[in-house]
Order: structure tokens, then C-alpha cells, then sequence
């Protein structure tokens, strides 16, 4: 019983400090990892990974041109310069690839292709036009 | 040598099992508040410690089973607070609902922009099977029909913001925005279902969502990181989730949401 009445008093303390701030504390949030930074054109990006949803995951890769600050919910303070989602439907991640302002990720059909997710290069490909 | 090793192994595990703590919340409480390090490692370390079990397949001692079963709990407080009202109900189910179906408000789904947008797509694509003559009975989002269909390709990846908008895979399979963080918790991916009925100029459509609540093997390697205040973050391994069905502790279920709408031609 005591226990009880303590972890109720607990878990009001957990809701009152949670209502400081804007956060997630006490529930699965997105996790965030940085992949790399490139330079691109004299530019520097940087790569993320994000790992989203809690019973049901999905990836991300997300390409900023400055560091990003994320909050406890995977929030970040600004929008990615690109992103794309992690399609397993398509296959294997292979790589990342930047056509100017946006991401791509590469799939392979090929088994002993297939990377990591936290170990993708990133390479660039200019667009063309005439 | 070799014994020596066993045999301190051996006595760190059964420290462990000692120090099994009763009441995840209590703990988590004193993380949050008094940035207790020492209840942060207690809860990180057993569920490294019961991960490392689970991997090798073997027993949860009664002790054990009760903080994986209390760690889910608090999880419903968690959620709740944050106003993750449907995923705070899953995760609580998932320990203490016996495999049982269970409903979710479908206000979760209705606000969806990906849903939204596909119920607009497809009411477009029953009108016209209606002038067609064709059956519009039951429909889902994994039709082949209706994914050749034009109604089907503002949906698609190429032309949607997947934060904001989410997308419909090629297989009908939806995406929820990732913006959405009430529905991305409750429900990542789903198919819509829709059963429609026509009466002169109108129909009645009831529109459904069926999922199953269940978590990847240690083989996948994921891992759900739970922010508690003051840059402390526990990791959970999806793999010790799922080995919870294995010991009695959890049971997968299905959930599933309804609602209906009148619509005119």
C-alpha cells in the first residue's frame, strides 16, 4: 500500500516536471543519431538518422546545412534542408545520394550490397540541365 | 582462470537479481526530479541485464517479469499526460489486455492529413465506380484498382511532404505523417478500409483500420530510446518487447478503429 501511495506521489512529480517543459519524458520517443557531415560544393551538411514510431518503426535520413538542436520528442528546431524515408518495400539501403538540394536513398536488390543504417555514405550527383 | 571467471559472472548475476527494483516509476520519478544517476543505472542496467537473458532465452524470475510488466505501466502514465491517450492504452494492453482486441478513437485517424487525404481519394474513386455500375461494397487502399487509379497519385511519395503530409507506399500501405506524433505511437502504418453503401444521391461510408501491436525480434536490432527529463534517456530493446510474448508477460493483439460518414454524390 505504502508503495503504492509513493508511486503515485512519484508520478505526479514526473507529470508536474514534465509541465516545465515541452518534452516526452515517460513515453518512447524518435531517436536521433548523426550519421556524418559532408562537404558538398563547399557546403556543409550533415547527415541524421532517425529512428521514429515505438511498436512500428520507421528510418529516416535527414540532411541539414547546419547543426541542428532536437528535443526529448526527436523535435527538431528547424526543417531539414531534404529527407527521405527508409522504404524496405524497395530492397536494401546501399547509399545516399545528394542531387543538389535533395536526398536520395539508394536501394539494392543485392544482399551483400546492403550497409548498416548508420554506416551509408553520402555522395553527390549535380544535375544536368540543358 | 576459467572457473574463477564463472564464478564471479555468476555472483554479478545474482547481485542483479537482487537488485531487481520493484517500481520502474519510482525510480524513473527520482530521475526526473532529483537527476538521480544511481536509479537511471539501476533501471538501464536491468534492462540490459534481462536483455541479455532474453537473448539467451532463458527464464524471467517473478521479480523480474513484474518490472517489465510496471515498465509498460508507466508508459500509460507517460502517454496519457502527453496526450498519447491510444498509444498510452496499447502499451498498457500490451501487458495487462490478454491478447484481447481492443478499439482505438478513431479521432486519432480522422485528423490525420495521410488519412484524410485518402478518404478524399477514395470517395473519388467510389463515385466513379457508382457511375460505372461498378461495386463499391468494400474497398481498400491495397486495391489494385484503386492504386492505378489517378485518385491514388496525389498520394504517392513523390509529390507529399512526408513530415507533414505522410505517403501511401506502393502497395496501398499507408504512412502517417511524421509530424502527427499522436498517430505515428498508436499506429505507423496501416491500410484504410472502407464498406459503402448508396441510397439515391447518397452514401454511407464506414471507414475501418486493423492493426496488430506487436514488436521485432533482438535479430532487428531496434531499440526505443525513453527520454526522462535532464538528458537522461533509457534504451529499450524492441527485442526484449517481444521476448515479453515469449515468457507470459505480453501478448500481441489486434486494434482496430471504426467510424462512418454520410456523403453526397
Amino acid at each position: 500500500m505504502k508503495i503504492h501511495i509513493l508511486t503515485l506521489i512519484f508520478a505526479s512529480f514526473i507529470i508536474s516536471s514534465c509541465s516545465e517543459n515541452n518534452n516526452c519524458s515517460g513515453f518512447p520517443a524518435d531517436s536521433i543519431q548523426k550519421i556524418r557531415s559532408v562537404s558538398i560544393l563547399d557546403k556543409n551538411y550533415h547527415v541524421y538518422l532517425r529512428a521514429s514510431g515505438f511498436h512500428e518503426k520507421e528510418h529516416f535520413y535527414e540532411i541539414y546545412d547546419h547543426i541542428p538542436n532536437f528535443d526529448s520528442c526527436g523535435i527538431s528546431d528547424s526543417f531539414p534542408v531534404s529527407d527521405d524515408h527508409v522504404n524496405t518495400n524497395n530492397g536494401h539501403v546501399s547509399k545516399l545520394v545528394m542531387h543538389d538540394d535533395k536526398l536520395e536513398i539508394i536501394y539494392t536488390q543485392d544482399e551483400s550490397n546492403k550497409v548498416d543504417y548508420d554506416k551509408i555514405e553520402v555522395n553527390f550527383k549535380q544535375n544536368t540541365r540543358k | 582462470m576459467a572457473i574463477d571467471k564463472l564464478i564471479e559472472k555468476g555472483n554479478i548475476c545474482l547481485e542483479e537479481r537482487e537488485s531487481i527494483p520493484n517500481a520502474p516509476l519510482w525510480h524513473m520519478g527520482k530521475v526526473a526530479i532529483f537527476e538521480s544517476k544511481e536509479s537511471f543505472d539501476l533501471l538501464q542496467n536491468t534492462i540490459n541485464y534481462l536483455t541479455s537473458k532474453g537473448k539467451q532465452g532463458k527464464p524471467f524470475t517473478d521479480n523480474e517479469k513484474e518490472f517489465m510488466r510496471e515498465l509498460y505501466e508507466t508508459f500509460w502514465w507517460g502517454g496519457k499526460y502527453h496526450g498519447f491517450n491510444e498509444a498510452a492504452k496499447l502499451a498498457n494492453h500490451y501487458v495487462n489486455g490478454n491478447g484481447k482486441v481492443i478499439k482505438v478513437n478513431a479521432e486519432a485517424y480522422k485528423t490525420s492529413v495521410i488519412v484524410r487525404d485518402t478518404m478524399s481519394a477514395l470517395k473519388n474513386h467510389i463515385k466513379d465506380l457508382a457511375h460505372k455500375n461498378k461495386p463499391i461494397a468494400s474497398l481498400k487502399t491495397i486495391n489494385h484498382e484503386f492504386l492505378k487509379s489517378v485518385h491514388a497519385k496525389p498520394l504517392k511519395k513523390q509529390v507529399r511532404s512526408v513530415i507533414k503530409q505522410g505517403y501511401m507506399f506502393d502497395n496501398g500501405i499507408l504512412l502517417v505523417e511524421q509530424s502527427n506524433l499522436r498517430l505515428k505511437k498508436t499506429d505507423h502504418r496501416f491500410k484504410l478500409e472502407v464498406n459503402t453503401t448508396k441510397s439515391n444521391n447518397y452514401f454511407l461510408s464506414r471507414w475501418s483500420v486493423t492493426s496488430i501491436y506487436d514488436f521485432e525480434p533482438f535479430e532487428k536490432n531496434h531499440i526505443s530510446d525513453i527520454p526522462l527529463g535532464n538528458g537522461f534517456t533509457l534504451q529499450l530493446p524492441d527485442g526484449l518487447s517481444h521476448y515479453l510474448t515469449k515468457i507470459d508477460v505480453a501478448k500481441d493483439f489486434v486494434y482496430k478503429s471504426e467510424w462512418q460518414e454520410i456523403w453526397s454524390d
